[in-house]
C-alpha cells in the first residue's frame, strides 16, 4: 500500500524547522535540550481568543498540522475531501491531571468540566479537525511506541479504500511533571537492575510530527513504499537492518544498534513514545537537505511486543 | 471516492454487559426488558447517578491462562475484553493452535482502556509521597489490543482506536477492512471499558448523568447512565474460514466527523450523514434495504434530539431500538456491544422493546420501538456518535445476505 507524503512538520526539543532537525541529528545532540516545546507560532495561525480553551497538546496537535499544511503549500480552504489521523503513546495528559487538580482542590461535585471534555482522548483530533474544517473521517490511536505504525497503517487505509483525498497524519506525546516522574523512577530501577542502557532511561521530552498524506501521485517529498506492524513475541524473530540506512527506536537489541546504516535520533528527541513519528520527519528532512545522496531510509520501532518498520523513498523531482 | 466492497465473514460473536455474561443472557435480558441498574459501589462517590456494572469476579480467567495471577494484575477493561474474546474464540471454533498458525490482528475501541487509573497515586505525589509503581505498571501492560495479543502471543497487526464513544464501532469497520486487504486472516475487534472513577465524575460534572435509570428516546429522559463491559467479532478471510460457520457479514462502514463541536453532535448530523452515505457505498446497498437501526440512544436531551431528527429525515418508515436502558453507556464498547446485538436480532428475526422508553417526545417526532417486532430483513445498522464530533456507522448482514 504505497502512499505520498505531500509534505511534513516536526517540533521537539530540537525547534519548528526541518533543517533543525536534520543539523540536531547529525550533530548527535540537541542544541539545548528543552522538555517543553516552543508553540507560540501557533499565534500565526490563530488567534488568542480561538485558542484560550485549547490546552498544551492540543496546541501541539494544531501547530503540527498547521505546519504541515504551510509546507504543502496548503491552506484550510483547498485541504478538500481530508481526514485527521493522530496517533499518541500517552494521549493528552495536562487535561487528566488539569481535571485530577480541580477534583483535589474542589471536590468531585465542583470538578472542572473544560478540563474533562479536554482529557478525553479523541479531543486533540477533534479540535485539529474542526479548526482546519477537515470535514472526513477523524481518528485516534493510543498504544505507546505502536502507535505511529498503527496510525499510518489507518491512514493508509482511508486513502486507498478512497475514503478520503488525503490525510493529516500526526503523532504528538507531551512532557509533564508525573510523567517525568514516572519515567525517572522506572529508568532508576531499570539501571539499577543492571538491565542495558535504553532510550527509554532517556529524560522524558515532548513533540509532534505531521504528514500529509496522498496517493502516489505528484508534489510529493517522499513516498511510504512499505509499513509492516505486528505483534510479536520474540524480537529476535526480526532480520538485522542491514547496511542502509535506518533510524531505530524502541527497545531495539544490541546487535540491532551495531549495524552499520543505524541512525539513533534517541538524543535529540529525548524519551518520547512517538519517536518513530520524528524519525520519519528525521528521515524526510535529510532526504531534502541531502537529495539523491540520501534516497532510501527504513524507521523501526521496538515497541512493547509489536515491532514496526516505515519504509521511505525519496521523491523524484 | 468509494467503491463496492466484499463482504467480511464474521464467525464468533461474544459480550458480557451488565444485561448478561454472555451473548446469549444479554439478548434475554433485552428480551424480557429486564434492567439492573445499581447505586454507585465500586469507587468513593458523593452522588448516586446509578450504573450498570457488568459481573465480573476477580477469579474469572477466561482464557485459561497458567498465570491467573498476572491476569488479575491487568486492568478490569481487559478482563472485560478478555471474557469476550473467550466466548467469540469459542463462537468461532477457534483454539490456540488454529491462532498460532495463522495471521491475528487485534483491533480493539475502548476510551478509558488508554487511561492511567491513577487517581490514589496522583494524590500521593502531589503529597510528595511515591506510591508503589504497581499503578504504573498496569497501566503499561494493559494497552487492550497490545495485551490480548500478549496473552494470547499472536503474530499480526495491533490498533488500539480510542475514539471515545464510537470506538468499538471504529474498531470492527477498520479491522474489515484488514481483512479485505489481506493484512490478516483473522482480525479480533471490538470494543472495551470498565467504570471508572474518573469518568463517573466526568460525567457528573456534565450534567450528563440520570438520577435515574435511563430513557433513550424518552420524553422524560434526562441523561445516561454509565455501563461498562465488551463485546468482541472475530472476522476472519473466505480462504480461512473453510467450511466452518459464519455467523453474519460486515457489509459496508462509513465514519465521518462533524468538525462542530467538541462534545455536542452537528443539529443536522452533517457528519453522520456522509458516514451513512460511505457504508452504503461500500456495502453497495439503499437505504430501502435496511430492517432496523440499533440507535446510539444515550438518553441524553441533544444526542436523541440529534438522532430522532436523522431518523425522521432519512429514515422514516425503519424501525429503530436503542438498548443502553438495559446495559447503560459502556463508552468505547457500546458500539461493539449494540454491532453483536444488531447482527443477533438479525439473525432471530425479532427485536426486543427498547428498554426504558415509553412516551414519544413531541420534540423528536419519532420512537424507538415499544413492543418487541418480527422482522424478515437480511440486512440492519447500528450507529455511534461520539464526543469529538465523531459518526460511526457499521451495516451488517445475515450470511445470507444477497
Amino acid at each position: 500500500m504505497k502512499i505520498s507524503v505531500n509534505g511534513f512538520s516536526c517540533l521537539g526539543s530540537f525547534g519548528s524547522e526541518a533543517q533543525d532537525l536534520a543539523r540536531a541529528i547529525r550533530k548527535g545532540q540537541a542544541a539545548t535540550f528543552v522538555q517543553q516545546v516552543d508553540v507560540s507560532r501557533l499565534g500565526d495561525f490563530f488567534s488568542a481568543r480561538s485558542l484560550r480553551q485549547c490546552d498544551r497538546f492540543s496546541r501541539l496537535a494544531l501547530l503540527g498540522a498547521c505546519l504541515v499544511l504551510e509546507d504543502a503549500n496548503l491552506s484550510p480552504a483547498n485541504i478538500g475531501n481530508c481526514g485527521v489521523v493522530l496517533a499518541t503513546g500517552y494521549g493528552p495528559t495536562t487535561p487528566t491531571l488539569d481535571f485530577l487538580n480541580s477534583i483535589l482542590a474542589h471536590g468531585e461535585k465542583m470538578a472542572s468540566p473544560l478540563a474533562f471534555s479536554l482529557s478525553v482522548h479523541n479531543i486533540p483530533a477533534a479540535i485539529v479537525a474542526k479548526s482546519l474544517q477537515a470535514q472526513g473521517p477523524c481518528a485516534t490511536v493510543c498504544q505507546y511506541e505502536s502507535a505511529v505504525a498503527s496510525g499510518l497503517m489507518l491512514a493508509s487505509q482511508w486513502l486507498h479504500d478512497g475514503r478520503v483525498e488525503r490525510v493529516l497524519f500526526g503523532a504528538v506525546d507531551e512532557y509533564t511533571n508525573l510523567l517525568a516522574s514516572i519515567s525517572g523512577r522506572l529508568a532508576h530501577l531499570r539501571a539499577n537492575s543492571g538491565a542495558r542502557k535504553s532510550r527509554r532511561n532517556l529524560p522524558l521530552s515532548e513533540g509532534a510530527a505531521f504528514f500529509l498524506l496522498s496517493k502516489k501521485g505528484n508534489s510529493a517529498v517522499a513516498h511510504i513504499d512499505a509499513l509492516s506492524l505486528q505483534s510479536i513475541p520474540d524480537y529476535g524473530e526480526i532480520s538485522l537492518p542491514g547496511d542502509g540506512s535506518c533510524f531505530v527506536s524502541g527497545s531495539a537489541p544490541a546487535e540491532v544498534l551495531k549495524c552499520p546504516g543505524v541512525l539513533d535520533g534517541s538524543k535529540v528527541y529525548g524519551n518520547i513514545p512517538i519517536s518513530a513519528a520524528l524519525d520519519c520527519a528525521a528521515a524526510l528532512a535529510m532526504m531534502r537537505e541531502l537529495g539523491p545522496a540520501f534516497s532510501h531510509c527504513r524507521c523501526r520501532n521496538y515497541g512493547y511486543g509489536v515491532f514496526s518498520e516505515i519504509c521511505l523513498e525519496r521523491a523524484c523531482p | 471516492m468509494m467503491s463496492p466492497k466484499a463482504p467480511v465473514r464474521i464467525t464468533g460473536l461474544g459480550c458480557i454487559t451488565a444485561a448478561g455474561r454472555n451473548l446469549q443472557e444479554g439478548l434475554t435480558a433485552l428480551d424480557k426488558g429486564w434492567r439492573s441498574p445499581r447505586a454507585p459501589d465500586l469507587f468513593p462517590t458523593e452522588r448516586s447517578f446509578p450504573i450498570f456494572a457488568s459481573r465480573l469476579s476477580d477469579d474469572d480467567n477466561p482464557l485459561n491462562l497458567p498465570d491467573l495471577g498476572s491476569f488479575r494484575a491487568l486492568s478490569r477493561t481487559v478482563r472485560l475484553a478478555a471474557r469476550a474474546v473467550a466466548e467469540a474464540l469459542a463462537d468461532a471454533e477457534l483454539n490456540a493452535a488454529a491462532l498460532a498458525r495463522a495471521r491475528v490482528g487485534w483491533c480493539i475501541g475502548t476510551s478509558v482502556g488508554t487511561s492511567l487509573e491513577f487517581f490514589d497515586y496522583y494524590r500521593s505525589y502531589c503529597q510528595g509521597r511515591e506510591d508503589s509503581l504497581e499503578t504504573v505498571y498496569r497501566y503499561l501492560s494493559s494497552n487492550p489490543s497490545l495485551a490480548l495479543a500478549r496473552l494470547l502471543g499472536t503474530r499480526g497487526p495491533v490498533q488500539t482506536v480510542t475514539n471515545a464513544c464510537s470506538s468499538g464501532t471504529d474498531a470492527i469497520g477498520l479491522a474489515a477492512d484488514w481483512i479485505r486487504n489481506d493484512l490478516c486472516d483473522i482480525a479480533i475487534c471490538g470494543g472495551a471499558d470498565a467504570l471508572c472513577q474518573i469518568i463517573y465524575y466526568g460525567f457528573s460534572c456534565l450534567h450528563l448523568q440520570s438520577s435515574e435509570p435511563c430513557m433513550p428516546f424518552d420524553k422524560k429522559r434526562k441523561g445516561l447512565n454509565l455501563g461498562e463491559g465488551a463485546g468482541i467479532m472475530v472476522l476472519e478471510s473466505a480462504r480461512h474460514v473453510k467450511g466452518r460457520a459464519v455467523q453474519g457479514l460486515v457489509l459496508g462502514y462509513g465514519t465521518c466527523t462533524d468538525a462542530y463541536h467538541l462534545t455536542a453532535p452537528h443539529p443536522e448530523t452533517r457528519g453522520l450523514r456522509a458516514a451513512l452515505e460511505q457504508a452504503l457505498l461500500q456495502a453497495d446497498v439503499q437505504r430501502k434495504d435496511i430492517a432496523f437501526i440499533n440507535a446510539h440512544g444515550t438518553a441524553t436531551p441533544t444526542n436523541d434530539a440529534a438522532e430522532g431528527a436523522f431518523f425522521r429525515e432519512e429514515f422514516p418508515h425503519t424501525p429503530f431500538l436503542a438498548t443502553k436502558g438495559s446495559t447503560g453507556h459502556t463508552l468505547g464498547a457500546a458500539g461493539a456491544v449494540e454491532a453483536i446485538f444488531t447482527l443477533a436480532h438479525l439473525q432471530r428475526g425479532k427485536l426486543p422493546a427498547s428498554p426504558g422508553f415509553f412516551e414519544q417526545d413531541p420534540l423528536i417526532g419519532v420512537s424507538p420501538l415499544a413492543v418487541p417486532l418480527a422482522i424478515d430483513g437480511a440486512l440492519a445498522m447500528s450507529q455511534s456518535l461520539a464526543f469529538g464530533g465523531n459518526n460511526s456507522v457499521l451495516l451488517l448482514g445475515k450470511e445470507n445476505h444477497a
